[in-house]
């Protein structure tokens, strides 16, 4: 991802219509390529492949019977650089521990604001 | 040593006679030869014959037997014509000769007897040649002749016989007794031998050649009988003797034939030849007969010696014992022939000392025994009899030990008697039948001190030994049960029912029966009986008085059986059932109960028995009143209050009527019960068969016992029912578990319904047993210990007890125990505490908080979605309306969520989810909007002096909007323009408990006249209105420097709701 030339594209895996809604719009509308929002962590995995994004939006509690933290091991098994970005309600010592073992970029605790994700998002790495 | 001989013994008298008669023959001898008043006139009485009738009669015969044949010899000698006095003096010393030669040979000759009939013969014989050919020659010399004087025949005879006989015989005779090797071994006998073979051939010669021409002197006979016997009694051999006969015969007959014609001899050659051929052949053939039979003697004497010695063998390994030969002379002298070695084994003196000293054996006989082997001794001696005696014998140890001595006596020839004898230890034996006899007496003992009767059968089952418990069980007197059987004694009903078990018994097996016994007075007497068939088929019957226990058991029974219906049943029921077994025990059939008055003046008929109802008595009388000084003779008791007993009803003086219906009363037994010095009730029974004896009353007292027992027990439980009543509101409604107990008995008074529905008991179940008896108590020492600790009359709480339930499911209960009296007794109410439910209990209540938990968790994830849902919607608000200052109104909601949004994160975090950590909380929150502002702020500095302190979530949430709304105000107000400053923070939690949070900062502070109340927008005017209405909190504003902002408040207003 190369800062202040190309915005990155981002998947936006989140199950709930609005927040994802309001995802993509917000996103969009500062100049990001979106994938989806997909609401299953199959779909989630499969756009990931297909359409390679450079940041997946990751929800935790996704429909279906696999959660975010399974999609993201998934997709790590092909691309390991890919960016992820956990958002969760729930934020338990034991939920938060296994999605760090998926070395995200960041864990974000529900309600996550726009900025906290363009904040990671220009933190220099 | 006397042995047995095989030819048959001659007696005394018939030796005399044949004595006396071959006396005669010899000197009838000279009739057969042919010139008969030559030589018939020359015969003399034949000392020889003498000697030989001297040597086989007993000495003690001899002056007879001297007597007979001087009668004898004298008559034939002067019936042949002689001259009286010269035939007595002759004969007399022909006697006189004979005598002291065979008194001579028996001396030294010790035991040869010449008893043999065969020896008598030959030497008869041998006389008789022996006195012929003397006579001849006597003639042949012309020596005798009527001439011939009384001394000078005398003296011719003693010269010519007399000198030979009693000088030679001797020697010959005692020569020849002694064995020949003996004789080569002992050179003094060889010389003696010798000397004597030179004496004999001298003899010889002299006869020969010097005194038959010119003396008186007669050689000739001993010359004979010393070449006769010598070799034969020497045992040299037969064929030496012959040979020394001939020689000497054909120098005898030699020269008769060459000395020609002579008186002796006679004229013609042929006449003297058949002399001397007579004379040889008769010689030879006595010879003979003497040789053989003293070969034969000693042959004998060998086997004899050979047997002893084998005899001598065995008794010398006889062991423990010994074999003995006694003698006992005529004269009462004792002398052992023969003892075995091993006397030295058994008492340690040698036999050489029993030789020497016959008395040393009697000297170790125990001197209490002394007497036993005198006297059998002799007995035996005189009456010849075997006998065998016991006595104790000093050992070589020291020690007297019993021998058995048995000795069978023999009469000897001379007189004496001969034991054979044996003497065997029998100390081992002795010992043994000693242990025998005490263990007879121990057996003896045992079974006479026996408590259980033992009876002992012989194989036709009849009894032959009782003993004394035996008797008495029976009621028998000594010696009546002998010969009667066991079947003589068990009841014929029960024997009916079971015959005995003899096919078992005769198996050998052991029996044991429970059997009704009739005793000899007909009463009947449970026994146990144990038998068993012995070895030698007698039967063993050991039998035990079980009555006792039997009326133990009956008495059991009975109790039992009251407690089991005493809830159920009334009083007179209970009563009756009494009455009715008082009845049965003593085999009676009318029985009464009569409880008394107080005043001891009258008494209530409670109840009959149920035969004297049925049978006995229409007279209907329960419930009436007596008065005791006209009842009848039954209430004697009352009055004497003792037991009384009218065996003889009728003949009572004092007895009054009975009332019409009345049962009729022959005997009649009554007992007074006494209680706290009044007699409360009498029990009767009446109408026995038999007389009431002791033991009737001992029954019925224990009866009556029972019976005042059930009746208290009744009243008890009666005056409980009324008191029920007070403990009916908190026993029977009481929610726990509770059981009502006799302290001392454990008896189940009563229980509730909650304690029937833990226990799965019912109450019918449960009443009238003990707790011991329902296996209340997993261990029931946990009462006993209940019981210790409840002694001091305080309560008992959360005692810790493991309780068993009927389907003995253990259950832990915390049980409280209260001791109570009532009515005179100390109950006990334990209300018990199922612990088991309590548990379960918390853990359903641990289940619930978990899943509230997990509920809670939810929730809270819930509205974080819907935060995210509306800051969403808001977003899109801003976005459709455009406008900045919205924007930022936007904005600012969004952070007054996010305030909200992170007291649920921090609720999350938290253990409890009730309490925040509020110093996080705020540090959280600053950076939050630290971010939010940070790109405008970046000179602003934050400061933090906060306290650990923990808030609700309903004081924390008002807490988080102030925070939010103070500093995003210094951020957005305090510094304007570029200008750097310091916004400082700080909670503390004071002593009073109470919590104070500062806001404030260095900034350019509020203008002039600015009143929070009347200038503050809707920022400070919901803070002020969040912490006096909602916080109940004081709030103060500082405008002086900057602007500070302090809220105080306390944390108590809202409790934990979860």
């Amino acid at each position: 991802m190369k800062m202040g030339e190309t915005k990155p594209k981002i998947l936006i895996a989140e199950d709930e219509f609005l927040p994802a809604t309001h995802l993509r719009i917000m996103l969009g509308r500062a100049g990001h390529e979106i994938v989806g929002p997909v609401s299953t962590a199959r779909e989630c995995v499969e756009e990931a492949r297909l359409a390679k994004p450079d940041l997946i939006l990751l929800d935790i509690r996704l429909a279906g019977e696999a959660d975010g933290i399974d999609a993201a091991r998934e997709i790590r098994t092909f691309d390991s650089d890919i960016d992820i970005i956990f958002m969760s309600g729930y934020q338990e010592a034991a939920l938060r521990e296994r999605a760090m073992a998926q070395k995200p970029l960041a864990f974000l605790v529900k309600p996550v604001l726009l900025k906290d994700i363009q904040a990671i998002m220009e933190r220099p790495r | 040593m006397a042995l047995e001989r095989k030819n048959p013994t001659i007696t005394a008298s018939w030796q005399i006679a044949i004595a006396a008669l071959g006396y005669f023959l010899a000197h009838e001898a000279s009739f057969g030869f042919p010139d008969a008043d030559r030589i018939v006139i020359m015969l003399l009485p034949t000392a020889g014959l003498g000697l030989a009738a001297f040597l086989v009669v007993r000495p003690s015969s001899w002056p007879i037997l001297a007597l007979a044949l001087f009668v004898v010899g004298a008559l034939s000698d002067i019936l042949e014509g002689q001259a009286a006095l010269p035939s007595l003096g002759l004969i007399g010393l022909n006697l006189l000769e004979s005598w002291i030669c065979a008194l001579a040979i028996r001396r030294s000759g010790q035991a040869i007897t010449f008893s043999r009939l065969r020896e008598v013969v030959a030497l008869g014989l041998a006389a008789v040649f022996v006195n012929g050919v003397a006579a001849l020659l006597a003639a042949a010399l012309d020596l005798t002749g009527p001439s011939l004087g009384f001394l000078e025949g005398a003296f011719a005879w003693w010269l010519a016989t007399g000198f030979g006989m009693v000088l030679l015989a001797p020697l010959l005779v005692s020569l020849g007794t002694q064995p020949l090797k003996n004789f080569w071994r002992q050179p003094w006998r060889k010389a003696l031998d010798l000397g004597y073979l030179a004496i004999a051939g001298a003899y010889c010669w002299f006869c020969f050649n010097v005194a038959s021409s010119a003396s008186l002197i007669h050689p000739q006979p001993y010359l004979l009988v010393l070449v006769l016997l010598w070799p034969a009694l020497k045992k040299s051999s037969l064929t030496l003797g012959f040979a020394l006969v001939l020689l000497t015969s054909i120098v005898a007959t030699s020269r008769a034939i060459t000395e020609g014609p002579s008186p002796l001899y006679g004229d013609d050659l042929v006449e003297r030849l058949q002399l001397a051929l007579g004379f040889l052949a008769a010689l030879s053939f006595t010879s003979y007969m003497l040789a053989a039979s003293f070969a034969e003697a000693e042959g004998e004497r060998e086997n004899a010696l050979e047997a002893s010695r084998n005899i001598e063998t065995l008794g010398d390994n006889i062991p423990q014992g010994l074999v003995y030969q006694l003698i006992m002379t005529r004269d009462g002298k004792r002398r052992y022939s023969y003892i075995s070695r091993n006397i030295h084994g058994i008492s340690g003196i040698d036999r050489a000392e029993v030789y020497a000293d016959p008395l040393a054996m009697r000297k170790r006989i125990h001197p209490d025994d002394e007497h036993i082997i005198a006297e059998a001794e002799g007995g035996s001696g005189e009456a010849l009899s075997p006998f065998t005696v016991t006595l104790r014998f000093l050992h070589r140890d020291g020690i007297y030990r019993w021998v058995m001595i048995s000795s069978s006596p023999r009469p000897q020839a001379d007189g004496s008697i001969l034991w054979n004898g044996i003497m065997v230890d029998i100390s081992r034996q002795r010992h043994i039948e000693d242990e025998l006899r005490a263990s007879k007496e121990q057996y003896r003992v045992l079974l006479e001190r026996a408590a259980d009767g033992i009876f002992i059968s012989g194989p036709d089952g009849r009894f032959t030994e009782i003993n004394t418990a035996g008797h008495a069980l029976i009621g028998a007197r000594k010696g009546m049960l002998t010969g009667r059987r066991i079947e003589d004694l068990i009841d014929p009903g029960d024997l009916a029912e079971r015959p005995v078990a003899s096919e078992l018994l005769q198996r050998g097996l052991p029996v044991f029966a429970e059997r009704m016994l009739r005793r000899d007075d007909g009463s009947t007497v449970s026994v146990e009986i144990s038998s068993q068939q012995l070895e030698d088929h007698r039967t063993i019957a050991i039998l035990r008085d079980i009555s006792e226990r039997k009326w133990n058991e009956r008495k059991a029974l009975l109790r039992m059986r009251l407690s089991e219906v005493a809830s159920s049943r009334g009083l007179d029921e209970l009563l009756q059932v009494i009455l009715d077994e008082t009845e049965a025990v003593t085999a009676s059939v009318i029985g009464f109960y009569h409880f008394i008055d107080e005043d001891q003046k009258s008494l209530t008929l409670q109840v009959w028995s149920t035969n004297t109802l049925a049978t006995m008595c229409t007279a209907e009388g329960r419930g009436s009143h007596y008065d005791i000084a006209e009842a009848g003779v039954w209430v004697d008791a009352v009055l004497t209050r003792q037991p009384v007993i009218h065996n003889d009803y009728a003949s009572l003086s004092h007895r009054k009527g009975l009332p019409p219906g009345h049962a009729l009363v022959t005997r009649e037994l009554v007992i007074p019960i006494i209680r706290n010095g009044l007699v409360v009730a009498i029990l009767g029974v009446g109408n026995k068969a038999a007389p009431y004896d002791f033991s009737d009353i001992e029954k019925t007292r224990h009866l009556a016992d029972l019976s005042w027992e059930i009746v208290e027990r009744k009243r008890t439980m009666l005056r409980l029912k009324d008191s029920e009543t007070r403990f009916s509101q908190v026993f029977r409604g009481s929610p726990l578990p509770t059981i009502i107990t006799r302290a001392e008995s454990g008896d189940i008074i009563d229980v509730n319904d909650a304690f029937v529905e833990l226990f799965q008991c019912s109450k019918e179940e449960a009443l009238g047993k003990t707790v011991e008896d329902i296996g209340l108590y997993e261990d029931i020492e946990q009462r006993e210990r209940l019981l210790a600790l409840s002694q001091g009359g305080s309560a008992i709480r959360d005692w810790e007890l493991r309780f068993r339930k009927k389907d003995g499911q253990v259950i832990d209960t915390s049980t409280a125990v209260q001791v109570i009296h009532l009515d005179g007794e100390t109950l006990l109410v334990s209300q018990i505490q199922n612990l088991t439910e309590r548990k379960a209990a918390e853990d359903r209540i641990a289940k619930t908080l978990a899943e509230k938990e997990i509920l809670l968790r939810e929730l809270y994830h819930r509205a974080n979605n819907n935060m995210q849902v509306i800051t969403a919607l808001l977003d899109f608000q801003a976005q459709s309306l455009g406008d900045d200052r919205f924007s930022r109104a936007i904005e600012d909601t969004q952070n007054r969520i996010g305030s909200l949004a992170l007291v649920n994160r921090k609720l999350f975090e938290a253990q409890d989810l009730s309490h925040v950590n509020f110093r996080e909380y705020v540090l959280d929150l600053l950076g939050m909007l630290n971010q939010n502002h940070a790109r405008n702020y970046s000179r602003i500095t934050v400061s933090t002096e906060l306290d650990d302190v923990f808030i609700l979530i309903d004081t924390a949430i008002p807490c988080g909007l102030i925070l939010n709304e103070l500093i995003s105000n210094a951020y957005r107000h305090a510094f304007p323009d570029g200008r750097a400053g310091t916004l400082r923070i700080a909670l503390r939690k004071l002593e009073t408990g109470a919590i104070s949070l500062v806001i404030e900062d260095d900034g350019v502070g509020v203008p002039e006249g600015f009143d929070v109340g009347r200038d503050g927008k809707i920022g400070l005017q919901s803070i002020v209105g969040l912490c006096a209405s909602q916080l109940k909190g004081t709030v103060s504003f500082n405008t002086t420097s900057g602007f500070s902002c302090e809220i105080g408040f306390t944390d108590n207003l809202y409790v934990a709701r979860v």
